[in-house]
């Protein structure tokens, strides 16, 4: 308890709150500039922290990581270009809010809803994450490969349209995850003789060609707008600009209304990121598939409903800090991410593991002292950028998709350093669009390429450890479970609902 | 074939490093400094461990010689990306690499495609060891690798996760030695083996640093040292040699350049980086903090055990 | 099945040759590329070929689904959406290779703005020159990184 509190102390100094402020209006921005994006920023900046003192160093990183959840939101709402698989979710129903015109609406729902989400789990972090950590070590190879078939069985009749056109994208998807060197043999794969390809296809590269260039090119050249006359300014992502301004407040009633839609998300977020490798991108996926079942409505969905936002950002910013579970107390990086700021303990002389919470209790302490700084100041500086933003994306669209367009070019460049890495976004950016033009989602697309290399690899680590013998299951109930509810979903998406949901679609 | 324990020729390195730079301490100083900033590929990927000591050393480097030294993250295909760079440039000392031992003495001879062999460099210097061993949890019934056999013959078979294709042939070898099947779990890396050790999904892994804090905390037990040298968490651990397999693994954090440096060239580089290396900064964040074995071997003896290690693997390479 | 197809035939024309095209490619990848591009290896729980295939197989299904039932789709006019997206990817991809980040990014940009009909001088200077200027003294000067 003393070292609760003096670590506490520790973290309550005006420098560290510098840091954890500008970490978080860095993390923001990045995130909302499309392609540019936290990890990206986080690369950077590590070699940067040298100078700090640990606990201004990890105070600023976790400040990005936070902030960029928030940010992610942004673009993906006003503009439709998500610049990552986390927020591709938020795009399905943030953006039709902002086109019907509360734009300001969406961005303070997605905003608050990921500040609840990323509470409740730095609260489960902070109070439970050892025994939560030694719950999610149970989780095996069975249970990965069940938890990743059950999402690419749901996500393909989740984002609407033709649920065949989805699965297509989802193989397809599938499939370009395993160029590069096979992760079980070592041997390569689909690389044509390219050893940039070895390590597969960058992920921030196509990420950012499909989700945002694919988007730019379906604006520039398949949307482009009539001759305007002199006072349309032409706003980009045809948002209507004459919502009045009580249509833009999200009222406590509104928000309250939601509490377990956000509960919901928050809870699936924050167990997926505690099983290191299952996948975070996919926990807002379900979260939005459960909101959207156990809806009275569920045909609102993918046309602004605000369940649709809530379930999707309280889920993927609870994975920010569930994350840090398996970080902290195991040592064992969930994603991308948490590899970078694992990097970064190590570099400042902080070994996460089971001897943290007896060696460095105080750090720890302090740690979870800028987690909660982080997160209020996320509300605050959230709340400035959303006006912030919505003023930005007043411009007209004529800047802002080849200004976005510049940005993606860039931010490609500086993450994989090459231009080998620019022209693959590009390609996936041609790809994006085609996909666009002829209605195949690109959600399941780009959910199975990030989970694919797990995907495999867990079901080869299943077929050895079960030795090929499938009452290997009996013995692992919750893969079971998860399996059987796959196939019932594809079923209920695939057959059932399916000729009634085309109706639906076909009524606008 | 026997292998020659290289903790002599690190020793012997280290002294005659110290001796020369004892005896002559300006002259290898003033021959030769670059003309423009010396680029410094770094094998890995932005943002970890090995990158942080790369650029730690790369900032000593300017610190002590006034160089420029830019880093430039090129990971992938375990350094592989890197090496080719490296191949491919002038050996005029302005682009040096740094990467890891087995990129050199193991991936080419393994891995189609890549388009290098350890003869196209010039090795420079190593910064630290990484120690391989097999780990399994504490309540495992075996405690060394022969109880490790008995159990697997017992129970049929045991899963041993591995991190990659190279310890798969360690797994391998252990199996034919024995005769025994081991059943190979493939994993993303040394942390999703603690995992599935800890998890209970498998019986053993290999690992090569992170176990230390699980070794110390209780949580896990090293059965086999696959080092020539003893361990440094837990020194009576028997290396696979004691156990009359005659293989050990050699892994360092090191320095190259592309092959054909002129001899002054060479000389002040490996030089400049071998005091970086000894240097308080480095030793601390390689030897306290990522809890490596620390030394540079210096240059003539990292040569000669890459080449040897090559030859080894050329042999596995063409018997698999 | 298919309620909603209209009288017309064109409705289903179009996601036919979408379905047509998906077989087909799924052929390629199956029994084309994978096979080339993959190692067949003597002793593997799973050959690296196993996925990627199983993929282009799913892929030929999922088209052949589409031909039997076709569903009409938005029926978004495509060629000058691609030649146009092909066009400013290829220019892009060289010139930023050739000419480096200083003079295309500015180019492009004002490319972009002309093609979509933009005409103020103020929004042209801050898209051209302003942002441009931003990203280079960002990245270049203050981060010390490279761009193209």
């Amino acid at each position: 308890m003393d070292a609760a509190l003096a670590g506490l102390a520790d973290a309550m100094t005006l420098g560290n709150l510098l840091w954890v402020l500008a970490g978080v209006v860095l993390g923001q921005f990045v995130g909302a500039v499309p392609g540019l994006n936290a990890p990206m920023a986080i690369a950077i900046a590590v070699p940067f922290t040298y100078a700090l003192n640990p606990l201004a160093a990890i105070a600023f990183l976790v400040g990005i990581n936070k902030g960029g959840t928030v940010g992610g939101a942004v673009p993906a709402i006003l503009i439709n270009t998500p610049g990552s698989a986390d927020s591709a979710a938020t795009a399905l129903d943030g953006h039709p809010m902002a086109v019907a015109g509360q734009p300001r609406k969406a961005l303070k729902l997605a905003l608050f809803s990921s500040i609840t989400g990323d509470t409740f789990s730095d609260i489960v972090l902070i109070t439970v994450s050892t025994s939560l950590a030694v719950l999610a070590l149970r989780a095996g190879p069975a249970e990965v490969m069940a938890l990743m078939i059950f999402a690419l069985a749901i996500i393909p009749g989740l984002v609407g349209g033709s649920m065949v056109r989805g699965l297509a994208a989802a193989f397809l998807g599938l499939l370009l995850s395993t160029v590069g060197l096979d992760q079980a043999s070592g041997t390569p794969r689909l690389t044509f003789g390219m050893i940039d390809l070895y390590d597969g296809l960058p992920l921030a590269a196509v990420a950012v060609g499909v989700l945002a260039v694919g988007e730019i090119f379906r604006q520039i050249f398949a949307m482009r707008p009539p001759p305007r006359t002199a006072g349309d300014d032409g706003q980009a992502g045809a948002i209507a600009s004459g919502a009045g301004e009580a249509d833009q407040q999200l009222t406590l009633r509104e928000f309250v209304a939601l509490r377990v839609t956000l509960l919901r998300g928050a809870v699936i977020g924050t167990l997926v990121g505690a099983v290191p490798g299952a996948g975070s991108s996919a926990a807002a996926f379900l979260s939005y598939a459960e909101a959207k079942r156990r809806s009275p409505t569920p045909e609102r969905f993918g046309k602004g409903a605000p369940e649709g936002v809530a379930a999707t950002e309280s889920a993927n910013s609870a994975v920010v800090g569930s994350n840090m579970i398996p970080l902290l107390s195991l040592g064992i990086p969930g994603n991308v991410t948490a590899a970078l700021i694992l990097g970064a303990f190590i570099i400042h002389g902080i070994q996460p593991g089971p001897l943290l919470f007896q060696e460095q209790a105080q750090l720890v302490y302090a740690l979870f002292g800028a987690m909660i700084m982080a997160n209020g100041m996320n509300l605050v500086v959230g709340l400035v950028g959303l006006r912030f933003w919505t003023v930005v994306v007043r411009a007209p669209a004529t800047l802002i998709y080849p200004v976005a367009f510049l940005f993606c070019i860039v931010g490609t460049h500086v993450v994989t350093n090459s231009m080998l890495g620019v022209a693959i976004m590009l390609c996936f950016g041609v790809l994006g669009l085609l996909m666009r033009l002829f209605d195949f989602s690109v959600v399941p697309f780009i959910i199975a390429f990030f989970i694919g290399p797990n995907f495999e690899l867990a079901v080869i680590q299943f077929l050895v450890v079960s030795g090929g013998d499938p009452a290997f299951l009996l013995g692992r109930p919750v893969a079971l479970a998860l399996l059987v509810l796959s196939v019932l979903a594809l079923w209920h998406f695939g057959f059932r609902a399916h000729p009634a949901k085309k109706s639906g679609d076909g009524a606008d | 074939m026997l292998k020659v324990g290289y903790g002599h020729r690190m020793l012997v390195a280290a002294g005659i490093a110290a001796v020369t730079m004892l005896t002559q301490p300006d002259a290898a100083l003033a021959e030769w400094s670059p003309q423009r900033p010396i680029q410094l590929l770094i094998g890995f990927n932005e943002g970890g461990g090995a990158d942080a000591l790369a650029r730690l050393v790369a900032d000593n480097i300017e610190g002590s010689r006034g160089w420029t030294v830019v880093p430039i993250n090129r990971g992938g295909a375990g350094g592989g990306v890197m090496a080719t760079l490296l191949r491919n440039a002038a050996p005029d000392g302005h682009t040096i690499g740094m990467g890891v031992t087995t990129t050199f003495s193991n991936n080419p001879f393994f891995n189609e495609g890549m388009d290098y062999s350890p003869e196209d460099f010039d090795y420079l210097a190593t910064i630290a060891r990484s120690q391989m061993v097999l780990v399994a949890r504490e309540d495992a019934p075996f405690d060394t690798l022969d109880e490790l056999a008995e159990t697997a013959r017992e129970r049929g078979s045991l899963t041993v996760a591995v991190m990659g294709p190279d310890m798969e042939r360690v797994a391998d070898m252990i199996a034919d030695h024995y005769d025994i099947d081991l059943r190979v779990v493939p994993t993303r890396g040394g942390a999703e083996v603690l995992t599935q050790i800890l998890g209970g999904h498998v019986d053993a892994g290999f690992n090569g640093g992170a176990h230390h804090q699980y070794i110390r905390s209780g949580d896990m037990k090293v059965v086999v040292n696959l080092n020539s040298e003893p361990l440094m968490v837990t020194p009576e651990v028997a290396n696979l040699r004691d156990h009359g397999i005659d293989y050990a693994t050699n892994i360092f954090f090191q320095f190259q350049a592309p092959a054909g440096l002129p001899d002054d060239v060479r000389e002040a580089l490996a030089t400049a980086i071998d005091e970086a290396v000894n240097s308080d900064g480095v030793r601390q964040l390689a030897g306290e903090r990522m809890e490596m074995q620390l030394g540079n071997l210096g240059p003539e003896a990292l040569s000669a055990m890459i080449m040897d290690d090559a030859r080894i693997s050329a042999r596995l390479a063409g018997t698999e | 099945m298919a309620p909603v197809a209209g009288p017309f035939a064109k409705d289903r024309f179009r996601p036919r040759i979408v379905g047509v095209v998906l077989v087909a490619l799924g052929l390629v990848i199956a029994l084309i590329i994978v096979p080339a591009q993959t190692l067949q290896l003597g002793r593997a729980v799973m050959q690296p070929a196993a996925l990627p295939m199983a993929c282009g197989l799913a892929m030929v299904l999922c088209g052949l689904a589409i031909v039997l039932k076709p569903m009409p789709d938005s029926g978004s006019a495509m060629l000058v959406p691609v030649t146009g997206a092909v066009t400013l990817a290829l220019i892009s991809y060289f010139g930023m290779r050739g000419l480096g980040f200083v003079i295309m990014a500015p180019a492009l940009v004002l490319l972009m703005m002309l093609y979509m009909g933009e005409r103020r001088w103020l929004w042209l200077g801050v898209g051209t020159l302003l942002v441009p200027l931003g990203i280079w003294l960002c990245f270049v000067v203050l981060l010390g990184r490279q761009l193209p």
